[in-house]
């Protein structure tokens, strides 16, 4: 993209918008670059699906009510024509009853900033990636084992972003993400448990490094013994018996449980009812009087907030309002200390932050799926903090007399993030010691009673991260419900960032079991 | 031959199309006439001979949103995606996307498809098939002026009046409005094409407690705006919060469940509508594992297993037919499967019994399996909608008829738990009552269910007249997936757990 003309268009859409008594108005024009391979052509990998999207986005704000226009046309013309409509939308809207939309002050800001990445990987003949896939392929043959051509993909997604706003933001951003699934089986053995997934391809704010940190044909070396010792593994799995555990979560685990129960329950426009004829409300129902006050969790529990950090997928210098994140707790030692925000949310919370003497201040967690998207407040990427003392999985298994160990678990929550059920890969733990497969668990939680039972914290080398990712292909075919937000529905992509966690006393349930 | 010539691109006159038009004359999607225009000269611009399939879809969409009382967000958006193939040498093929329609945007999709198609390798037999005649497809009247009139002014006028419903009750409501208009068509550089306009129209509501002791919810979409009663919504969603406020936990456990349509529908699509559920292509698959219900295991032959399917067999209660017909004047939805890669292969829908009188009747599949596997030369596509046959029964009786049991009005983040069974975990939300000796007695707290559709479907006990759900298309341009089922009441559905969750 080149940035001047599509500067100038921002800057046109927010002049029109205040001549034509906008107070304030943001222009946001992306580009969204997608390149999908999949693994099923017969010489190899083929190109499924390469797509360049535009849209021009304008915001603007009438007497305390919002308008949104948005379209793909990049023309002088047309942005003035969406500048206008939205000015007048808004207007029609502000017949409502009496409202204010307060923004806290940001400064000015003037910027370009690039995802910080080794090799871009659209500067990859599209050749060279498909001598890439047919030579995993064939590298599997030739160690004993299959790639499967579905699920398995690579897919490379560049959004590069224009924001603009009527108070002299003006900010561009070209940000990466890379992904891939690759799914190994047995040639001979047809079960679920006979395949694994390679490790290391989670969604990430990286380039084409990405495959080449997996070490792909290092993990195909030892697929074929992963597969047969998960195979035998099975057949010494037991059924899981019902009762009540301790537990032991892995990261990626633990990375989905604070995803789906703080991180939907911390979402401020959530917890005060703006979606809640979309995905839900909150259990925090009461921000204002919770938070600072309310145990949440354990005292060894504490949850961060961010957009800064380094190869993940919400990271951004600005987000779409001009604001710069930083990481911000959201659980401090167990205790509710803040919300997700953006500039509007922020002073939603002011009489808290006044309270606790602190500035109110957007937590630079506004976003939109694209230009022709309303934006929105969305879930940054979230961290739950180490054990800063030495605790690897073992000495969590360790202290675990009757227990059981969830892997790679992936959690559900209903729609106030309240309770849910977590299911994964069981094994039981007896004594500190590893034990047998179990079969058909799920762990049936109520979210505080889960977080104010943590017992112990893993340290970093129990560290997952699991990346959500925004694209999907061309289309927005499928939204994640509980990720999802927004009427008309989108997403936005994000990372979370988790080590282990023993909790204690949980119940364990088998989940197919019909009343 | 082997190599595409990359140079600048020639200088073409274009019929008038969007971009020459000024802006506040521009059409808010593509008229049939953009359409050819788009791909007469995409056609016009192709390198390497070929020939060249185009893709459209175009809409536009006007929202307005609304909660605790006040409209938040609002919106006017319009877009097109188009999808360039270029066919080279008749068997490889290369496919673009992009979302602007100007010269050099077109331009450079042709050129990225001849270079992809250079890459591809040869088309297996079945498809150099391709018929040059195209098949006919239905023509349903799907569009609505009504609809397409509804404008950032009424919509406004329409949240604000609907706010002030729930306000004057003292309560809180979100609601959201939508109107689309869309068009999709599938041309050729032949000029053989398919083109279809519709509309969308869509109205939800959520009424809660300022205290969040109780929730209410109503909803339905149409392709006509003027057949929604959004005022008759707004006050059964007012209604159903006011009476489900403070509510008391009941044991999980087996109940004679009333579903209201809405139920139903949030239940029984995950039989129908559920992609892997009906379709022959992926569940007969040697290597497919678990699969639907609707197939078994056949003769096993090492290391895969064949599956033959349950057609012919009787799958659930005689008094439930379900089908799906694009003509339907209570359904109606464009009459194609998602997009095919050329018109010439486009998944033309036919009018389909899925379920006739309980016995599996029809399943979907698609061109490829009809010309491999049934000699045939169309597919029988399934994208979601169906309507299932009812009864007489009203809710107020199955009420009255009902000694000890629960009325749901629908279910929320429904998980697949087990697809051989295709048992489901899912809650309720937004009004649960018990009923207690003809009448319903107390407001209860949601639960968490864990049931199969199969299981309930052959539990029936009683069917109501079958309605219009809330079931729009979901994501920008998924296809409409309509809904007509009736409210039923089931013996013995599955209760597992309770959530406090309001």
């Amino acid at each position: 993209v080149d940035p001047e003309p599509w500067q100038t268009l921002a800057q046109q859409a927010i002049d029109t918008a205040r001549s034509a008594g906008a107070q304030y108005a943001d222009a946001r024009l992306t580009r969204i670059v997608q390149h999908h391979y999949s693994f099923a052509g017969p010489d190899g990998g083929s190109v499924t699906d390469v797509s360049d999207v535009v849209g021009v986005g304008v915001r603007t704000l009438v007497n305390g009510y919002w308008g949104f226009t948005a379209s793909p046309v990049h023309t002088t013309d047309e942005v003035v024509r969406l500048a206008r409509d939205a000015v007048a939308q808004a207007r029609v809207n502000a017949r409502g009853t009496s409202r204010t939309v307060e923004m806290v002050p940001i400064p000015r800001i003037t910027g370009h900033w690039v995802t910080p990445i080794a090799t871009d990987p659209f500067t990859i003949p599209v050749e060279e990636k498909l001598d890439t896939i047919a030579y995993w392929m064939t590298y599997a043959e030739r160690v004993g084992v299959e790639i499967s051509d579905v699920p398995s993909y690579l897919h490379f997604a560049r959004q590069d972003r224009i924001v603009a706003t009527s108070e002299g933001t003006l900010v561009t951003q070209t940000c990466y993400e890379t992904s891939g699934k690759i799914e190994v089986r047995h040639p001979v053995i047809n079960q679920p448990h006979a395949k694994l997934e390679l490790q290391g391809l989670t969604p990430a704010a990286l380039g084409w490094e990405l495959f080449a940190a997996a070490h792909i044909p290092e993990q195909l070396d030892a697929a074929l013994a992963g597969i047969l010792d998960r195979d035998a593994l099975h057949q010494a799995a037991q059924p899981a018996l019902v009762g009540r555990y301790t537990f032991v979560c892995d990261g990626v685990t633990m990375a989905s449980m604070v995803e789906q129960t703080m991180g939907i329950a911390t979402q401020l426009d959530r917890a005060l009812g703006y979606e809640a004829n979309a995905g839900g409300t909150s259990f925090l129902d009461d921000p204002l009087s919770m938070v600072g006050q309310l145990q949440v969790a354990a005292p060894l529990v504490t949850i961060t907030g961010n957009r800064n950090v380094p190869t993940q997928l919400a990271t951004v210098q600005w987000d779409d309002e001009g604001v710069v994140p930083e990481s911000f707790p959201i659980v401090q030692q167990g205790v509710l200390v803040d919300f997700q925000t953006t500039r509007e949310q922020a002073t939603w919370l002011a009489p808290y932050y006044a309270r606790a003497k602190r500035p109110a201040r957007s937590h630079g967690c506004a976003a939109a799926e694209d230009g022709l998207s309303i934006t929105l407040q969305h879930m940054p990427n979230l961290a739950l903090a180490p054990n800063p003392q030495t605790a690897d999985i073992a000495a969590l298994m360790a202290d675990v007399k009757d227990g059981v160990l969830i892997e790679g678990g992936s959690a559900s929550a209903d729609f106030q993030a309240r309770t849910g059920l977590l299911r994964g890969n069981m094994r039981k733990i007896t004594n500190g010691k590893l034990g047998a497969p179990l079969n058909g668990g799920g762990l049936l939680f109520d979210t505080l009673d889960f977080w104010k039972n943590v017992r112990a914290l893993g340290d970093t080398t129990t560290t997952a991260t699991r990346g959500t990712s925004q694209y999907r292909g061309m289309f927005s075919w499928f939204l994640t419900p509980s990720i999802a937000k927004g009427q008309p529905a989108q997403m936005t992509s994000h990372s979370v960032q988790a080590v282990a966690a023993t909790i204690a006393n949980q119940p364990l349930i088998d989940p197919t079991r019909k009343a | 031959m082997n190599n595409v010539v990359m140079c600048d691109p020639p200088v073409h006159d274009r019929p008038a199309h969007v971009n020459t038009t000024p802006a506040e004359n521009r059409p808010r999607f593509l008229s049939e006439a953009d359409c050819q225009g788009i791909t007469q000269y995409l056609a016009s611009v192709a390198r390497g001979g070929g020939e060249t399939d185009v893709r459209i879809w175009s809409y536009w969409t006007g929202h307005v949103r609304w909660a605790r009382n006040q409209i938040t967000t609002s919106g006017d958006v319009r877009n097109n995606y188009i999808h360039v193939r270029r066919n080279l040498r008749g068997t490889r093929s290369g496919t673009v996307a992009i979302n602007e329609t100007t010269d050099a945007a077109l331009v450079a999709a042709a050129r990225r498809a001849e270079r992809l198609a250079l890459l591809e390798s040869e088309k297996p037999e079945w498809e150099l098939l391709n018929p040059t005649t195209l098949e006919p497809a239905l023509a349903p009247q799907l569009f609505s002026e009504t609809t397409y009139q509804l404008d950032a002014d009424h919509r406004a006028a329409a949240a604000i009046q609907l706010a002030t419903t729930a306000a004057s009750a003292g309560v809180l409501s979100a609601g959201y409005i939508e109107v689309a208009a869309h068009s999709i068509a599938m041309l050729d550089s032949q000029g053989r094409m398919y083109y279809r306009p519709y509309t969308q129209a869509s109205y939800s509501v959520t009424v809660r407690d300022p205290h969040g002791h109780g929730s209410g919810w109503a909803g339905v979409d149409w392709n006509d705006w003027g057949r929604i009663d959004p005022s008759q919504i707004t006050e059964r969603a007012l209604d159903k919060c006011l009476r489900s406020r403070n509510p008391v936990a009941v044991e999980p456990g087996r109940y004679t469940t009333i579903l209201e349509p809405q139920a139903v529908c949030d239940f029984v699509w995950w039989m129908i509508g559920y992609r892997p559920s009906i379709d022959r292509v992926g569940n007969e698959d040697p290597r497919a594992s678990p699969r639907h219900p609707f197939f078994k295991m056949g003769e096993t032959s090492y290391p895969y297993m064949l599956a033959r399917s349950r057609l012919g067999e009787q799958v659930v209660d005689p008094r439930i037919t379900i089908s799906a017909d694009p003509m339907d004047p209570d359904l109606g939805f464009p009459p194609f499967s998602s997009w095919a890669e050329s018109v010439t292969r486009a998944e033309v829908y036919h009018p389909a019994t899925w379920i006739t009188n309980g016995v599996l009747t029809a399943l979907a599949y698609n061109r490829q399996y009809a010309v491999e596997k049934l000699a045939q030369a169309t597919g029988l596509p399934n994208e979601g909608a169906f309507r299932m046959s009812g009864g007489e029964t009203s809710i107020d009786e199955m009420i009255t008829t009902t000694k000890r049991g629960l009325l749901v009005t629908r279910f929320d983040q429904i998980t697949l738990l087990d697809l051989t069974s295709l048992l489901l975990r899912g809650y309720t939300r937004d009004g649960l009552w018990l009923i207690e000796n003809g009448k319903i007695s107390k407001a209860v707290k949601n639960m968490a269910f864990t049931e199969s559709p199969l299981f309930a479907l052959n539990n029936l006990d009683q069917l109501g007249v079958p309605q219009r759900v809330y079931h729009p298309a979901t994501g920008r341009v998924a296809l409409p997936q309509p809904v007509v089922v009736p409210p039923i009441k089931v013996r013995d559905f599955s209760f597992t757990a309770l959530s406090d969750a309001v």
